[in-house]
């Protein structure tokens, strides 16, 4: 039983491994910004998520009214895995199509992301020992 | 998401836990047990993670602390429920009959 | 993989780049060289960049692990002639071979290594910073 209390906490693990892996591969760009013939990648998680939790049909904002609700987190989500796709975008005369403006704003973008799920995963273990520990 | 839907949860957990109970007849020491298992389980995954930090084999640091997390709650739980048996043991121990 | 081997990719392309910035500076310092041991004027030398290369089996795709400068070459363009008779290296027609550095092109190339240089320091402070909030976790 315990394992359903700690479910939203791992499908918020899963968008900590996705954002972690994000920053890999953006570090990887910018750090290819001059590499000839390097193409950048980026990763692809958020969309997957979405499409697994709306299949489920509860995600996040399940109403619990029976019994049989506590679980609210579909263990498909919890099986999503970020992925890592190459952008075929435009390049430049050297084959490299690194835009560095778009890397740091994905970066910036990224860390903000992270540091806030991470809000959200104390506050989830917070709410979780005061439920236990009264 | 509203604060009381968490609380919804834990007492939809012992609603539940209450319906298994009906269905497969299950007492107080199961669900000790439950917790106990969960408390070595998550045990398990804390140990591994510490190991992988100890080795350089992994630089997760969410997966590290999530996991230590997991397992302190899995033992306040664990000895939650284990507090709750030993007083319910003492309540009857005491009534008069 | 190491522990956090996510920084040693910022720091693979701050060692490239800072390699580069040398080899940028040695072109400029030796751009009016019109002797070398080769017997020729100063050669001016590239870095050529490249990906260090990791598969992950763990993901979905190739995980990048930085760059390196794989080599670094010899610009085989023509030496630059500067009319300049009295030089006693002059050839009959008065000119003498200049090394084939473009002072202001090098320019150029230091600027836009210092600038990536930065934008790697700035992606590793991201790094940082993530993984000193990952810490807070349970605080």
């Amino acid at each position: 039983m315990l394992n359903n209390l700690f479910d939203k906490v791992n499908l918020l693990q899963k968008g900590l491994d996705a954002s972690w892996t994000r920053n890999d591969v953006i570090m990887n760009n910018i750090a290819n910004v001059d590499t000839p013939g390097f193409k950048s990648s980026s990763v692809s998680f958020e969309e997957e998520m979405k499409r697994a939790l709306a299949s489920d049909g509860q995600g996040f904002t399940a109403k619990v009214t029976r019994p049989e609700h506590y679980q609210f987190a579909s263990s498909r989500a919890v099986d999503i895995r970020p992925s890592i796709v190459q952008n075929g975008s435009q390049y430049r005369q050297d084959g490299n199509n690194v835009d560095i403006d778009y890397e740091n704003v994905e970066l910036a973008k990224n860390t903000i992301w992270y540091d806030t799920l991470i809000e959200k995963v104390s506050s989830e273990f917070r709410k979780l020992k005061t439920l236990i520990n009264g | 998401m509203n604060i009381s839907s968490i609380g919804n949860v834990f007492s939809g957990a012992q609603k539940a836990a209450k319906a298994n109970e009906a269905k497969e007849n299950q007492n107080f020491s199961n669900i000790l047990n439950d917790a106990i298992d969960s408390m070595e389980e998550t045990e398990a995954a804390s140990n591994a993670a510490s190991e992988a930090l100890l080795t350089g084999e992994s630089d997760d640091i969410h997966t590290a602390l999530v996991a230590s997390q997991k397992a302190e709650i899995a033992v306040s739980y664990a000895v939650q429920i284990r507090n709750k048996m030993i007083e319910a043991y003492n309540d009857i121990m005491n009534m008069q009959v | 993989m190491g522990f956090l081997s996510s920084i040693d990719i910022s720091g693979s392309a701050l060692t490239a780049q800072r390699l580069r910035m040398d080899v940028i500076s040695e072109n400029i310092a030796n751009a009016e060289t019109m002797m070398t041991d080769e017997g020729t004027p100063y050669r001016r030398k590239v870095c050529v960049m490249g990906e260090r290369q990791s598969f992950s089996s763990l993901l979905d795709g190739e995980m990048g692990k930085g760059v390196m400068v794989t080599d670094i070459i010899k610009d085989d363009s023509d030496f630059e002639l500067e009319y300049d008779p009295d030089n006693p290296l002059a050839n009959e027609d008065g000119y003498v071979l200049m090394p084939n550095v473009d002072e202001v092109e090098e320019i150029i190339d230091l600027m836009e290594a210092t600038r990536s240089y930065e934008a790697n320091v700035t992606a590793l402070n991201a790094t940082k910073n993530m993984a000193a909030k990952a810490l807070s976790i349970g605080d």
